[in-house]
């Protein structure tokens, strides 16, 4: 409980201390007087305040969405871009940047996650299917819809295929107040949600017979778990990009501090999340300024170092 | 009184099954159920699963655990019967679960992780895990089959123990002939999917055994 609060308190202090980082100076002691200009409260506001609780809550979502997806397969390889989600709202974006020249790539985004998730839910449903098997077609999924993505991106202008790329390597810097507000309500609902489901989710853990076996209805739990991954997994995609990884970290981190009991692990996976992603844009932002880099690109290479690290160190678990 | 009357399933698409199975029990008695692989002992166990639903606990002869503690493990038992947007054991589970543990003489290392204990004392958390809701009928697949003698008979004596103090039956399916012989009240034996015979265990002889089995002593 100790470690939970710590972590918590960690990440207000590092997203409150972000507000004062990056290539225009606000300096701190301008904001305790009170005396921003107004040039200062622009970008305090507009460009800093949004974008760090976005960062935040992106991170949150995926590393729950990561946590949903691992425990309702009973395999800790899951994550958004292993079932082809994440590849779906690829393609979604693409599309929208190639045919309808960029208008609405969000909204393409949102859809082509929805999609890959109702075939996901589609195969669910299939008589004698295995976890196994629906992540299989997952990853299947996730190459096919690469292999569209790329068949539109060649047939495209070379500046559509920047947005494309650009949107692909995942970054939080366009938020608003809508998106912050659409991510909280997400974030909070599924939040409610889910904390009612851990429970079961340690016992989908065990895998499709065991928890038959202690009476659980497996298909519709997984069918509930698996709509909710995949709106928490479609939201932080489709506005921010695929920004790699973090679903698939979080919890591998929140495990090893933290154990496997998943009632705890819930609230730990989200706060290492948004940890990690805060980090992540925090770095992004100020490692080469005047330049910024794509969250997923220090997500991606200092979160994996990390995780490689943390992976082989002590006994293994997995 | 749990009684069986000429129970049949056949797998779809197929011709197997168990067909004509019948046998009755009284509470706080143990029926053993012997037969070679593949006489559907599995499928017997399966199917009064099936048909008993949440008065029964099953405990399958291979089960997957995760590195949670003892206790948790075995909280896990009471999942089914929880309410929606129940998030921890009320009072009386957690009693159960405390009541539990003692009866299975786990209270000791009910703090350990369950991949940190022996193989024996896993099996025993299984078991005690899915005795946690009180069934009526507990269906044991194999649950010695990898467990040494001492294991064993500490298991065995386990389930007769609880049988007895809860008024519980117990149905297992077991390999061993000095087990059955050990610890059941009844044997039902099972070939090739039919009931071969349902006797007390005092009736099963060696002269059972070797019919059972196809196979001749000395």
């Amino acid at each position: 409980m100790k470690k939970i609060l710590f972590l918590f308190f960690l990440t207000i202090i590092i997203m409150f201390f972000s507000l004062f980082c990056g290539g225009y100076q606000i300096s701190f002691s301008d904001f305790l007087a009170g005396k921003m200009s107004q040039t200062d409260l622009a970008v305090f506001w507009n460009f800093r305040f949004y974008r760090i609780l976005s960062a935040a809550l992106v991170g949150a979502i995926l590393a729950m969405s990561g946590l949903t997806l691992q425990s309702l397969f009973a395999n800790p390889l899951v994550e958004p871009y292993t079932l082809g989600i994440s590849g779906g709202a690829n393609l979604g974006v693409t599309i929208a940047a190639v045919v309808f020249g960029g208008v609405s790539v969000v909204i393409f985004g949102i859809f082509g996650a929805f999609c890959v998730s109702a075939l996901l839910l589609f195969s669910a449903f299939l008589p004698n299917q295995s976890s196994n098997r629906i992540l299989l077609t997952g990853i299947t999924i996730s190459y096919i819809s690469a292999g569209i993505s790329m068949l539109f991106l060649s047939f495209a202008t070379s500046q559509d295929i920047q947005q494309v790329i650009r949107w692909g390597l995942g970054s939080v810097e366009n938020a608003d107040r809508q998106k912050v507000l659409f991510l909280t309500t997400i974030f909070a609902l599924s939040f409610i949600v889910l904390s009612s489901k851990t429970m079961i989710m340690n016992v989908l853990q065990f895998g499709e017979d065991d928890a038959k076996n202690l009476g659980i209805s497996v298909k519709k739990e997984r069918i509930f778990l698996l709509v909710i991954a995949s709106v928490l997994t479609a939201s932080a995609v489709s506005l921010c990009g695929s920004i790699g990884f973090v679903g698939l970290l979080s919890p591998h981190i929140a495990r090893k501090i933290f154990g496997e009991d998943n009632r705890i692990l819930l609230f730990a996976a989200t706060i290492t999340g948004a940890l990690l992603l805060s980090i992540a844009d925090l770095l992004a932002r100020t490692l080469f300024i005047p330049r910024e880099l794509p969250a997923g690109v220090i997500t991606g290479v200092l979160g994996g170092i990390l995780f490689i690290y943390l992976l082989n160190k002590g006994e293994s678990k997995c | 009184m749990l009684k069986i009357d000429n129970m049949l399933y056949v797998y779809p698409n197929s011709e197997k099954g168990i067909f004509g199975i019948s046998f009755s029990l009284r509470e706080g008695e143990i029926l053993a159920v012997v037969g070679n692989n593949g006489s559907g002992k599995t499928t017997l166990l399966n199917r009064l699963y099936a048909k008993f639903g949440e008065t029964s606990a099953f405990v399958p002869q291979f089960f997957n655990i995760s590195p949670i503690s003892v206790r948790d493990f075995v909280g896990l038992g009471f999942v089914r019967q929880f309410k929606k947007f129940q998030l921890t054991h009320n009072k009386e589970q957690k009693a159960r679960i405390e009541e539990i543990l003692e009866i299975a003489g786990l209270s000791k290392i009910s703090d350990g992780l369950m991949n940190k204990i022996s193989g024996g004392e896993r099996q025993i958390a299984k078991i005690a895990q899915s005795l946690v809701i009180k069934p009526k009928i507990l269906l044991l697949d194999e649950p010695i089959s990898h467990l040494d003698l001492s294991n064993s008979m500490k298991v065995l004596s386990l389930i007769k123990e609880i049988c007895r103090k809860e008024n519980a039956c117990a149905i297992i399916v077991l390999h061993d002939i000095y087990s059955v012989r050990k610890f059941a009240d009844f044997v039902l034996m099972l070939k090739n999917g039919k009931q071969f015979g349902f006797c007390k265990v005092a009736d099963f002889s060696d002269e059972k055994v070797s019919q059972l089995f196809s196979f001749k002593f000395g």
